[in-house]
């Protein structure tokens, strides 16, 4: 039997339920379902090695790919009253496994005891950069995409836990202090099923944000402890065990090792002016050991047109000089692997691009990279023993929307 | 001649009348509120997610015009030099790391100031020409 509804009930009914919602909104309750995506696609002028962002399994080489910067996600906010309110975020974008699968970006619940202080529990976002809170929302930022050479130092999007901010006038500004503390656990790229993992226990930062006229600045520090469980690194560290190179093995490997990730950066966005620059520091007591990234971006608004330029560097200093294995007879691979591990590794782009508002809520932009990486490739990916370190083209271009 | 030159006049008038006088940007609470003015940068706050401290107390309920209207654009610009898509994209920044919920919509000058005229921490924005007894203007961009 079909369920019919007779036409003259669906009105009435529709009405009521209009008259519910709007009885909701005087109550204080309020929900709101949003969207945001990209579809993208990207090309390299190489086959040498593969352009991907971090975390990711495949990229795009001189046959292009609409798997690096294609992405979809949706965001559903309650908020039952001035203090309480819930968000839940999932995101579909290439993962690790090289699958579109959708994940739980955050899940939270917010309360508001008084003015000025929010505490959240939940999934949350790690907000170590500038843009950490809608890195993936193509339409709030001004780049194509986050420059990797300070966006790839610390590859994490979220964790669990809690966090509380503090919201208070200074000056003639506002100050924002924000404390966390939590756990992650995030899949490495790898496609073959052994479990390729980063594991970020006992998780502590703080963070601070200061706002003053139409300038944004952020600042703070992320410490934990760390495990890269990696079957890219751990036939290297159980064979100079095995080679009585103990001592290095233990020392390279991240298994429970002290990490620290300290970044600052800021934002001018006004009179058509846009200016943004960041800087961010990994130190670690192991193979992962120490990273300097930054970058700078300069646009100007003409109407709904948006150029830009940024230049931005990435460098880790060698450490093969604490860790040297003989490169002689059968200890030759073990010695070619540390130098391999603890080499070190750089990589310059110069970007130019631009962002069109073609519509209220769709953007589109093109963007050209002009990439210097070092001749172990620097932050690319798949990269062929034959490449010398010669500088890679990457062309771009993206839809963005939200609603 | 002298007909013809009528119908221009007519015609002209007429043009003058249809065409929105802009008379400013009226920045309006409920005319029962306690607020009395606000500065610019109070209202830029409000509008760009900074802040939601209404003035004397609790939180400010805002009210947008539709995305198309002259008035919205007007009213950005004027008070803090961005267009209606720079500021989307504050707005989508806001949203997306769950900080906040952005003004709600109303269609009108009309539907803003009903919405406003009832609520005690309400504030909106409307062409100055069409304020009434039943809203208080706390600031005006002219």
């Amino acid at each position: 039997m079909r369920f019919r509804v007779r036409r003259g009930l669906v009105a009435p009914a529709l009405l009521a339920l209009a008259i519910s919602q709007a009885a909701f909104a005087d109550d204080g309750i309020s929900y709101r379902f949003s969207g945001f995506g990209t579809a993208g696609y990207v090309q390299t002028n190489t086959d040498d090695l593969t352009f991907h962002n971090p975390g990711q399994l495949k990229g795009a080489t001189t046959s292009g790919s609409g798997r690096v910067d294609s992405r979809l996600g949706a965001q559903f906010d309650l908020s039952l009253n001035d203090q309480l309110s819930a968000t839940v975020q999932g995101l579909a974008q290439q993962n690790a496994k090289g699958d579109f699968r959708p994940k739980l970006e955050w899940a939270f619940v917010r309360y508001k005891p008084v003015d000025g202080v929010s505490l959240r529990v939940g999934r949350l976002g790690w907000p170590a950069y500038l843009v950490s809170d809608y890195r993936y929302v193509g339409y709030s930022n001004p780049w194509l995409r986050a420059p990797l050479e300070v966006y790839d130092l610390a590859a994490l999007d979220y964790f669990d836990g809690a966090d509380v901010t503090w919201t208070h006038a200074l000056g003639p500004g506002t100050l924002s202090v924000q404390v966390l503390g939590g756990h992650a656990t995030s899949d490495l790229p790898n496609s073959t099923q052994a479990a390729a993992r980063l594991r970020v226990n006992q998780l502590y930062g703080g963070y601070v944000t200061y706002d003053i006229g139409d300038f944004h600045f952020r600042g703070g520090a992320s410490t934990a402890h760390v495990d890269y469980n990696s079957p890219a690194v751990n036939p290297l560290l159980a064979g100079l065990q095995f080679a009585g190179f103990a001592s290095i093995s233990q020392s390279l490997v991240a298994h429970n090792k002290r990490t620290t990730f300290t970044s600052f950066g800021g934002t001018y966005d006004a009179h058509n002016i846009l200016a943004t620059a960041e800087y961010g520091s990994l130190r670690s007591s192991s193979f992962l050991g120490r990273d300097k990234g930054w970058y700078g971006t300069l646009g100007y608004h003409f109407g709904t047109w948006t150029p830009y330029v940024t230049y931005a560097g990435y460098n880790k200093p060698s450490q093969r000089n604490n860790y040297n294995v003989p490169p002689i007879g059968p200890l030759l691979p073990l010695s070619a692997g540390v130098a391999a591990l603890t080499g070190s590794s750089s990589q310059h782009t110069t970007s130019a691009g631009v962002r069109w508002d073609v519509y209220k809520n769709i953007d589109i932009k093109a963007q050209i990279d002009h990439v210097l990486p070092s001749a172990n490739g620097g932050n690319f990916g798949n990269v062929s023993p034959s490449y010398n370190g010669h500088a890679v083209n990457v062309y771009s271009a993206v839809v963005d929307f939200v609603y | 001649m002298i007909r013809t030159m009528m119908k221009w006049v007519a015609v002209t008038a007429l043009t003058l009348a249809v065409a929105p006088a802009f008379a400013g940007v009226a920045v309006i609470v409920s005319a029962k509120s306690d607020a009395a003015k606000m500065s610019k940068d109070q209202v830029a706050d409000l509008y760009l997610g900074k802040s939601t401290a209404f003035p004397g107390g609790g939180s400010a309920k805002l009210f947008d015009q539709p995305e198309s209207s002259a008035v919205r654009e007007q009213f950005y610009q004027k008070l803090a030099d961005k267009s209606a898509s720079q500021v989307k994209a504050v707005w989508s920044r806001l949203i997306f790391s769950g900080k906040a919920l952005p003004p709600k919509e109303a269609s009108s000058d009309a539907e803003v100031k009903k919405a406003v005229a009832s609520g005690n921490t309400a504030v909106g924005y409307i062409d100055a020409s069409a304020v009434d007894a039943t809203v208080k203007v706390v600031l005006t961009l002219p």
